[in-house]
């Protein structure tokens, strides 16, 4: 700061001269301001991208960490996405800074220049006026007051330094501070921040766990088999590692190899705590040491590196490689068709975790009736991927060159493959849809129009609707009014008493034909329906009788004994129970209660879907009722037979109480032989990672506390917990105050 | 004395294909096990959805038809769980082709949902369970006829734990040769239906 802008000179006493002073002044004070902002966007960013490049090098050196990021994760945070966020936060810093700035004006620059000299008080009183509003004599006179001739001289440079400098310390601090950090980050070899971020741990794996010296750090390298394309990466002395079945798992250390010993052994599960097959892995020499390499098996397993009486375990944790997903998206609905002409649109979408290898419509299409039934296989727009985890298949299906002819079905559904070369690899499958075409013989039968989704369908969708809407009501019932509570509620009631009205008209109709919906009628009115209405309840009546309908009742489909009633009563069922449940629900809804009209709403969802079904049944035709004289037929058969009694079985172990006593074991074996306490802990996650997953989690926190070094008397309390529930009595318990 | 639940026959209906193509077989069945053994039974066999945990009630599930088989998500969850908390499925095709449509898509069906399906030992415990049949699985006359794929099928295929049967499948088209009216065996020489009795012996067994 060579040239301070308010250094006292002769040219200062004039009104001219102070306008200019202030004007260089209010210069330095926009510069001072720009410079802090900078240094802030500057630590911001600096900071940000500190702590990405740092988590991605722990991620990347040792971390167990879930396999669906353990590909990406790294990569990402080492890769330049980090320079990019820490980019845009600092310009959010910038921007955030600019936005709250008030224009530095003169006048405002003149109040920090009395702020700092009180003596020169009139520069703002002649700055706030215009040229024209003050007479020269008075312009004169101001000048000099704020001239102050007997002032310090250079006060405002020191002024200005001195602000500067409380303004620009602590983000050019904080920026410092952060670059220093972030250079120890990107200069430091790969492996380095690990052994200061274990440095802790791996002293106390030595002094607590035992960690024999012998075998040391080893780095894990995972090589992923070559068709799903993910790099391949290297963990640093971990003990876990998850990867896709079939990667190469490369484990290496320090030492002589021909002292060593490695062996596979595959999980069973927590009931097994008994010897089991290991499969030994070769160990061979290498210029860093030694290095053994196994294949990740479909099953977790546990790999043991021995040398005299210390080993050390590597848990293998595989993930599958998933079949594709498919999704037919059209047609949506299996279908009836009267003609065998015409076009559809086939839409399929597919997905795969690693990526698409190809697709295609399979179809079959079946001629004939009775014995005589032909079949064949069509593929339709087969399609190759690259590798994409998303894609689509469309094709125009034509009847005509299907060649399709009445009475045939097709059997539609969307196949996908990813790039897995086993040649046994299934594939990932869609829904099948079943395409009719109708015979001449059955135009007049009701399913052959199956195109527009019946009455009961939009029902069904309106009622999960409706339901959804009052789950969320009730959700929020606590943050809002009860009068807004009570007005959502009677909205939702005037929706769920429409669906009842919709639902009792496709009763009527079914019934009697007529359409008209909720017209009473009663019992002995003389025009039966087949239901009467009794409080607001539809009631089918049989016979002159009525029968109560009960939510949840059996439907007419799986209870053959249950035929006192029509079977258009029997269909309607389920129709009848939604109906009354429809009832419930509105009532609640009414009172503005939507908590008490969700069960209510439930059955009435489920009375629907129970309908649907009857009613795709019915349309196919109810199988022929034999009913056998058992008393007649009873033991007249000429051929005889001896069937052995059953003997019962014996009841399985319970796998929980076993688990418990593996647990307590190794519990106690961690007091006195910490490094067989540790794998028994091991062995046992390994085998609980399928049959029990809460376990395997919760010992997973046993064994990062035991290599921090931490009292794991909690965490192995906690996973036991997951194994023995603690029971909850009832009363005072035996030692509090009563 | 404690009360023992009666056997209910259930056939399993399914939502593609034609699960009720051996309409009258149920019955049949039922009055074979009556006319053989005193096993308490019901009159009647059901037709329980294979989509509904009713399907669980019942330790034999048949399963038959000519079309395609394509489970839907739910009903191969609970097929899934039929077979893993001790259900015994037999699955007949009734279209007995060897590679026709019921036949690749219903055993595709079981391997994605259960497990693939191995030829069952002609000497296994099935075949002596009530009655003894020295040569496995009896044959049908449609076999016999040459109908549908013209072969006579030495052995059942068959999913199976270590003690017991988890799915059933015979390309022998019992579906057409049980599907009569019980009172029609006063004129056969040999009841068809004896396999049958064994099919509802060693599901109550094992």
């Amino acid at each position: 700061m060579s040239a301070t802008p308010l250094e006292a000179t002769a040219s200062f006493a004039s009104p001219a001269g102070v306008r200019a002073r202030i004007e260089r002044l209010r210069m330095r004070l926009v510069q001072l301001r720009t410079i802090r902002a900078l240094l802030f966007s500057l630590a911001v960013g600096v900071s940000i991208l500190f702590v990405l490049r740092l988590v991605g090098r722990m991620l990347g050196d040792r971390l167990v960490y879930e396999f669906a990021s353990s590909a990406t994760v790294p990569m990402l945070l080492q890769g330049s996405l980090p320079v990019a966020v820490a980019a845009v936060a600092a310009g959010l810093v910038w921007w955030r800074h600019v936005a709250r700035w008030d224009r530095i004006t003169p006048v405002r620059a003149a109040l920090w220049y009395e702020e700092h000299h009180p003596s020169s008080h009139a520069v703002v009183t002649l700055l706030d006026h215009g040229r024209e509003a003050l007479s020269p004599a008075i312009e004169a006179q101001l000048a000099l007051t704020a001239a102050v001739p007997n002032a310090p001289q250079v006060p405002a440079s020191a002024a200005l330094h001195r602000a500067m400098w409380l303004a620009w310390r602590a983000p050019l601090a904080s920026a410092l501070g952060a670059m220093l950090a972030l250079s120890l980050v990107v200069f430091v070899p790969d492996g380095a921040i690990a052994h200061v971020v274990n440095a802790s741990t791996l002293t106390t794996d030595e002094t607590t766990t035992g960690t024999p010296s012998t075998l040391g750090a080893w780095d894990v390298q995972v090589i992923p088999p070559a068709y799903s394309g993910l790099p391949t990466r290297t963990l640093r002395d971990s003990g876990t590692v998850e990867a896709l079945v079939g990667s190469r798992i490369r484990v290496s250390g320090v030492g002589r190899a021909n002292e060593l010993t490695a062996a596979l052994t595959a999980s069973l599960t927590v009931r097994s705590d008994s010897a089991r097959p290991a499969t030994t892995l070769a160990i061979v020499s290498t210029a860093q040491g030694w290095q053994s390499t196994t294949m990740m098996p479909s099953r977790p397993a546990v790999v043991r590196v021995a040398t005299g009486d210390n080993s050390r375990l590597l848990v293998l944790i595989p993930r599958p490689d998933s079949l594709p997903l498919v999704q037919l998206s059209a047609p949506l609905r299996d279908s009836v068709y009267r003609d065998t002409v015409g076009t559809i649109t086939l839409t399929a979408q597919l997905h795969d975790d690693l990526g698409l290898s190809s697709g295609v419509f399979e179809l079959i299409l079946t001629s004939g009736s009775g014995e005589r039934y032909s079949a064949q296989t069509i593929t339709l727009a087969p399609r190759r991927f690259s590798g994409e985890r998303s894609g689509v298949l469309t094709h125009e299906l034509s009847f005509e060159q299907l060649g399709v002819a009445p009475g045939d079905v097709i059997h539609l559904r969307a196949v996908a493959r990813d790039a897995h070369p086993a040649s046994a690899r299934e594939a990932g499958v869609s829904e099948t849809r079943s395409l009719r075409f109708a015979r001449a013989d059955e135009y007049d039968s009701v399913a052959v129009e199956a195109a527009a989704p019946p009455a009961v369908d939009s029902s069904l969708l309106s009622q999960r609707m409706v339901l959804d809407l009052t789950e969320k009501l009730a959700a929020r019932r606590s943050r809002i009014t009860r009068e807004l509570l009570v007005a959502e509620s009677r909205k939702l009631a005037v929706e769920q008493a429409r669906i009842r009205r919709a639902v009792s008209a496709v009763v009527y109709q079914r019934l009697s034909g007529e359409g008209q919906s909720e017209h009473v009628h009663y019992e002995g009115d003389g025009h039966d329906h087949g239901v009467t209405v009794q409080a607001g309840k539809l009631v089918p009546s049989i016979g002159g009788s009525t029968v109560t309908v009960m939510p949840g009742a059996t439907s007419p489909r799986t209870n053959e004994n249950a035929t006192d009633e029509s079977p258009i009563i029997a269909v309607n069922r389920p129709l009848l129970e939604a109906y009354n449940a429809m009832w419930d629900a509105g009532r609640a809804l009414e009172l503005g209660d939507p908590r008490a009209a969700i069960p209510p709403m439930r059955l009435a969802l489920a009375a629907i879907q129970r309908a649907r079904a009857a009613e795709r049944v019915y349309l196919r035709g109810r199988v022929r009722a034999v009913v056998v004289d058992l008393e007649r037929v009873r033991l007249v058969g000429r051929d005889t037979g001896s069937a052995s009694r059953r003997t019962p079985g014996e009841a399985l172990p319970d796998s929980a109480r076993i688990a418990d006593a593996r647990l307590l074991r190794a519990a106690e074996a961690l007091l006195v032989d910490p490094i067989a306490g540790r794998d028994s802990l091991v062995m046992l996650r390994l085998d609980a990672i399928a049959s029990a997953p809460e376990l395997s989690r919760a010992l997973a926190l046993v064994l990062a506390a035991l290599t921090d070094g931490r009292d794991v008397s909690d965490a192995l309390v906690r996973a036991r917990r997951t194994l023995v529930r603690p029971v909850a009595v009832q009363g005072v318990s035996a030692w509090s105050v009563p | 004395m404690t009360h023992t639940a009666p056997f209910v026959f259930a056939t399993a209906q399914y939502e593609s294909g034609d699960w009720d193509s051996a309409p009258s077989l149920p019955g049949n069945l039922i009055d074979s096990v009556a006319r053989y053994t005193s096993l308490p039974l019901a009159p009647q066999g059901v037709a329980v959805p294979l989509a509904s945990d009713d399907a669980l009630r019942y330790p034999l599930l048949f399963l038959t038809g000519n079309l395609p088989v394509r489970f839907t998500p739910q009903e191969g969850r609970v097929l899934q769980r039929y077979v893993a908390r001790g259900g015994l499925l037999f699955i007949d095709d009734h279209n007995h082709d060897v590679d026709g449509a019921f036949h690749k898509t219903a055993t595709e069906e079981i391997r994605r949902l259960v497990a693939p399906l191995l030829p069952l030992p002609n000497d296994h415990p099935l075949y002596s369970a009530f009655f003894t049949f020295e040569d496995g699985p009896p044959t049908t006359s449609h076999e016999l006829n040459g109908w549908g794929d013209n072969l006579v099928h030495d052995q059942l295929l068959a999913v199976r734990t270590q003690n017991r049967i988890q799915v059933l499948y015979s390309n022998k088209d019992y579906s057409s040769e049980w599907d009569f009216h019980p009172d029609n065996k006063r004129f056969m020489g040999v009841d068809p239906t004896r396999f049958g009795v064994n099919l509802v012996v060693y599901a109550l067994t094992h």
